[in-house]
């Protein structure tokens, strides 16, 4: 097989650059509906990229993935709020000191809201990355729902069950997907170093890592905080997209890391590029399901709605994902120009003989 | 002084596991630049010493020096960066990776060997200096000229030791797609990417046929020389251990029951004994 040259590659991800470039400056044209939808891929994007670094690069099974996205969102939600509507919201119980009067901008509390997030993924990574695979889920599962529960019930801090409204809709596409662009650079880079290697290698087999002299413990410790960090910055997004924040398990809880476990599953454990794709997918299937929500005539039949019929359909397309694609769609190999080259000599060959 | 001529030294090694004592009362020594075998019936408790000398055990009793340096109890990790790399007897290579990839994994503790220099120092402060914090993880995220450029020379090493190893023209197979034996020949060249001065094979021959045993021992007795090694070995197969090592330890039941080089071993009839039962009829 030819190999692509340098000089190709970075010819063609300049133009598939330009191209996503147009595509998002012309995003509006789908209309404002569509244009949330694409936003909220690139927060999907960003929650999965961060996920599959722990779940599907260095192979340690996390549930705890919401609780973090949770953490972001409530804090660069409190830091952006008006002096005005914290007042109004926080009407149980006023909101504790610095909170209450201070108010920052997007950029300084999404970053912020990353950075407790990462501080909260080190506490709870400490005791529980003690403990291996199902211990581990479960541990982390635990934890995430202890995060959300806090939430519930720490009115002072984060208004308990009545929520945060009013958040600024400060989400745009270029936030997102501007985001979505760090995480990938960030978590591909890191994918494709020494550090990498080694956490690949931890997936494989710790026991071996180990007497290759990786400090296993602490190499799951720096996934799990990178990790960390990036879901509070995709929470945040998320926060400032919604505009609203309540910690119900179906928004916040534990329904959160199961959708973005199918998006990692369904693009591949361990391939960036496939949590991306997973998210997409994810993404407008969901949306698409919905109209099954209601009534619908398909060939002239009525099929009548029945509530939660989505997340039926959904799963019963993630059985038949993984039924053709075992190790899902990337599998853990990455999107790469010399291998889309690859895939398509090889249909061409095919068709010529 | 007879500790500093010792590479390794292991000194009345104890492990129980609950009410079984898997080792009981083993000493043993090893010689800077020597080739020493490790043999036993199955059971005997040879794998089990590898494990404590590479930290996965923690010793119940007895005490293990490596260059002058007790390292008893040490961290796995801590301990391949001090200068002891091991093969497992059921190989276990990173499957999914590529050949080059396995052997620069045993490359990377280069960046995070602080703790181990440090351990180092306080031993030896004028061998060893002290190691300074440095943020290899940034430099590996953006990238850093320091960091491609170490990475480079990673590479370049990685290639070499292919090269030595005859696996270069399998650099960027996966490593499950090689055959039996080149797997074996990885583990060993993975191992040896991590700088070892210590190496311990844990039955490298086995599954081999008499061919492909005869190239490895060859193979063994190469590296030995070209990277100044000390080895270690556990072996079934008697030609083998009987041709390449120098001295034997013999171990039943968990207990050394003899210790010599390999005529002397041969005709122990304590050896015999545990091998083919109490008596002997000819």
């Amino acid at each position: 097989m030819k190999k692509l040259s340098f000089k190709v590659n970075v010819m063609l991800t300049i133009v598939f650059l330009v191209g996503i470039y147009f595509f998002l400056a012309n995003a509006s044209i789908f209309g404002d509906y569509w244009s949330r939808i694409i936003t909220l891929i690139a927060i999907y994007g960003i929650m999965a990229v961060s996920y599959t670094l722990v779940n599907g690069v260095t192979g340690i099974f996390s549930l705890g993935q919401a609780g973090f996205i949770a953490i972001g969102a409530y804090t660069s939600a409190l830091l952006t709020l008006s002096i005005q509507q914290k007042q109004m919201s926080f009407f149980i119980q006023p909101l504790i000191w610095p909170l209450n009067s201070i108010q920052i901008g997007f950029l300084p509390a999404t970053i912020i809201g990353g950075l407790v997030a990462a501080f909260f993924a080190f506490l709870i990574g400490y005791p529980s990355l003690r403990l291996t695979g199902d211990y581990f889920a479960i541990a982390t599962l635990a934890f995430a729902e202890i995060i959300r529960i806090l939430i519930q019930n720490f009115y002072g801090l984060t208004n308990g069950t009545l929520g945060l409204k009013g958040i600024n809709s400060y989400t745009t596409v270029w936030w997102a997907w501007g985001w979505l662009f760090v995480t990938v650079i960030v978590v591909g880079s890191l994918k494709f170093s020494s550090y990498g290697r080694a956490l690949r290698a931890i997936s494989e087999d710790p026991m071996a890592a180990k007497v290759m002299g990786i400090d296993v413990f602490w190499h799951q410790m720096m996934a799990f905080v990178v990790s960390g960090f990036f879901a509070g910055i995709s929470g945040s997004l998320y926060a400032h997209w919604i505009t609203t924040l309540d910690p119900r398990p179906t928004s916040l809880g534990v329904m959160l890391t199961f959708y973005v476990l199918i998006m990692i599953v369904i693009g591949g454990l361990g391939s960036v590029s496939g949590a991306i794709i997973g998210a997409i997918f994810f993404a407008f299937v969901s949306q698409w399901l919905r109209m099954f929500e209601s009534n619908v005539n398909l060939f002239g039949l009525t099929i009548p709605g029945v509530p939660g019929m989505s997340m039926l359909l959904l799963s019963v397309i993630f059985i038949f994902v993984m039924i053709f694609w075992r190790r899902g769609l990337m599998g853990k190999s990455e999107l790469s120009w010399q291998n889309i080259y690859a895939f398509f000599k090889t249909r061409v060959g095919d068709e010529n003989g | 002084m007879k500790m500093a001529e010792n590479i390794l030294d292991m000194d009345k090694i104890t492990i129980k596991f609950g009410g079984l004592t898997a080792v009981d009362d083993f000493s043993m020594y090893i010689n800077k630049g020597e080739l020493v075998g490790l043999i036993g019936p199955n059971g005997a408790g040879k794998t089990t010493i590898f494990n404590i000398i590479t930290g996965i055990y923690k010793p119940t009793a007895g005490k293990i020096v490596f260059k002058g340096i007790d390292i008893t109890g040490l961290k796995p990790q801590l301990i391949n960066q001090i200068g002891i790399a091991r093969t497992f007897q059921n190989i276990r290579l990173f499957s999914d990776m590529t050949v080059l990839e396995n052997i620069m994994v045993g490359q990377h503790s280069y960046f995070t060997n602080r703790k181990a220099l440090n351990f180092l120092h306080t031993h030896d402060p004028k061998k060893y200096p002290k190691s300074l914090w440095r943020p290899w993880l940034f430099s590996a995220i953006l990238k850093t000229p320091d960091y491609v450029k170490i990475e480079k020379v990673m590479k370049a090493k990685a290639f070499d030791l292919l090269g030595k190893m005859e696996l270069q023209k399998y650099a960027d197979f996966k490593a499950s797609a090689l055959p039996y034996g080149q797997q074996r020949k990885l583990e060993i060249a993975r191992a040896l990417a991590t700088n070892p001065t210590l190496l311990i094979l844990d039955e490298p021959a086995a599954g081999m046929n008499p061919q492909e045993s005869q190239v490895l021992l060859e193979s063994i007795r190469k590296i030995m020389k070209d990277f100044s090694l000390t080895i270690l070995l556990i072996e079934h197969d008697m030609k083998f251990v009987m041709n390449i090592c120098e001295r034997i330890y013999v171990l039943d039941y968990g207990k050394l029951i003899s210790h010599g080089n390999p005529e002397a071993v041969q005709n122990d009839k304590k050896v015999i004994e545990a091998y083919l039962g109490d008596e002997v009829y000819v």
